[in-house]
């Protein structure tokens, strides 16, 4: 397991591609929508929360095409079976390792979207905190479409179109949060429910990917 | 019943006697319910007219669940029991499904302009059906997508129980995002408390939105079960020797 997942890592980092790829998007995107808007600060300001969010989910979901294709295509997986790993410990490793890999460069970007959006240190703090609790929400559902359409073509398309509509409590949780954060800290209603929400994902999402991933090694 | 059913060639005969049935049912309570709802009952005091659209909104509304418990369900027993019937079941369930909610959001739209002046608000009922049209159709691309369809059976069906889980959450987040961002209610439209008068036209249209449920997706199974059968049967006449005695 630990030996898996130090395998993952290595291979994600050695292969920059995938998690640079969303961190640019990231980055981009939202420069983007700030000269679409034609740098209105006043507006960027109000809407920043949830464009960032948006544009982290996007980022991330982009990079899972790949995820478990490739490890399928090139037989790595039928190994993992053959050593004996458990769909579970394989998923399980794939999110950590997205987790550092991709969830955490994008945190610590958002102090960049905040200078360029002008933003208040608490304002980006809050969206950051909302980022780091509701991304594993992010990441197990998008772990399970990418599970379920691994091997298909056209599969990005697929997995944002599977994500997106469980995203919506995600959203508002994170919202509801950045707009109590300043008043009520950490532990304000939103901010836990986003918490609650992350940790049924995970329970829901993780046995699920391991469930589709076997049904398409078949 | 379930594991009886189970056998397409008893579903086939089932369906030979349950269709029509359904189909009768779904006729009368619909022509029974159109004459009640369009003629018999008396324009709103609120709403006019107007609220005649209930009588074939609400009943939709209640189909888009009721098809989703039913995909579920179906969803469930083909992930356990791999079984043939579960997964055209499920499929079956879908389509009807997602038609039945446009049906609910183009009817509570046009609703909507004669009772709020907007063709749509973002308020809590609408945007949680709209999230549900969303699931039904990535679930119906899982179907279109993955070629094999024993495989996007599985797939599928997988996706429908990680959406039956999420989609209380996600009306639970959409009534409680509404609740802080609207505290000034939009009109009560559709509230309980309606009048009585309304009470034998609205329940007529959900007798017969259940049947027509029915008869539908009973036609479409057997229909899957007949299309199955066609592709499995011989293409060629079977091989035969002829011996001659000289």
């Amino acid at each position: 397991m630990t030996a898996l997942f130090k395998r993952d890592l290595k291979v994600l980092f050695r292969q920059p591609r995938g998690w640079l790829l969303a961190l640019t998007f990231f980055v981009m995107f939202l420069s983007i929508i700030a000269i679409a808007l034609q740098g209105d600060i006043r507006v960027l300001n109000r809407i920043a929360a949830p464009l960032i969010w948006l544009a982290a989910i996007f980022s991330l979901l982009l990079t899972f095409e790949s995820l478990f294709a490739a490890n399928i295509q090139n037989g790595t997986m039928e190994q993992y079976r053959l050593a004996g790993l458990s769909g579970l410990s394989i998923v399980l490793s794939k999110f950590v390792t997205v987790f550092v890999t991709s969830i955490l460069p994008l945190v610590l970007a958002t102090p960049i979207i905040g200078v360029l959006y002008q933003l208040s240190v608490m304002h980006i703090a809050s969206i950051a905190l909302s980022l780091l609790i509701g991304a594993p929400a992010v990441l197990a559902m998008g772990l399970a479409s990418a599970a379920l359409v691994s091997g298909q073509r056209s599969a990005g398309f697929l997995i944002i179109l599977l994500t997106l509509p469980f995203m919506v409590p995600v959203i508002i949780f994170a919202q509801a949060g950045i707009d109590a954060y300043p008043r009520e800290g950490l532990g304000n209603a939103g901010f836990l429910a986003l918490m609650g929400f992350s940790l049924l994902s995970f329970a829901i999402c993780i046995p699920a990917s391991a469930a589709a991933l076997k049904i398409n090694m078949e | 019943m379930i594991s009886y059913l189970a056998n397409p060639q008893r579903f086939l005969k089932f369906a030979r006697i349950a269709s029509p049935l359904f189909m009768f049912g779904a006729i009368s309570f619909l022509c029974f319910g159109l004459w009640q709802s369009l003629i018999v009952a008396p324009a709103d005091v609120k709403h006019g007219e107007a609220v005649r659209i209930m009588f074939v909104h609400v009943p939709a509304a209640y189909l888009s669940m009721l098809a989703y418990t039913a995909l579920f369900v179906a969803s469930l027993v083909s992930f356990i029991w791999r079984h043939n019937l579960a997964d055209y079941g499920a499929r079956a369930f879908a389509r009807i499904g997602i038609v039945f909610t446009a049906l609910c959001l183009v009817t509570g739209s046009i609703w909507g302009k004669t009772g709020w002046g907007t063709w749509w608000e973002w308020d809590g009922r609408m945007t949680s059906v709209l999230v549900l049209f969303f699931i039904y159709a990535a679930y119906l691309f899982l179907w279109v997508i993955i070629e094999d369809q024993k495989r996007a059976a599985r797939l599928a069906a997988i996706f429908a129980m990680i959406g039956m889980i999420n989609i209380p959450i996600i009306k639970f987040s959409v009534e409680w995002w509404n609740s802080l961002h609207q505290t000034a209610t939009i009109s009560n439209v559709g509230a309980p408390g309606l009048d009585t008068v309304y009470d034998v036209p609205l329940w007529t249209m959900i007798f017969a939105y259940t049947c027509l449920f029915g008869w539908l997706s009973i036609k479409q199974v057997a229909t899957d079960i007949n299309k199955a059968r066609i592709r499995r049967a011989p293409k060629t006449e079977g091989a035969t020797i002829k011996i001659e005695v000289v």
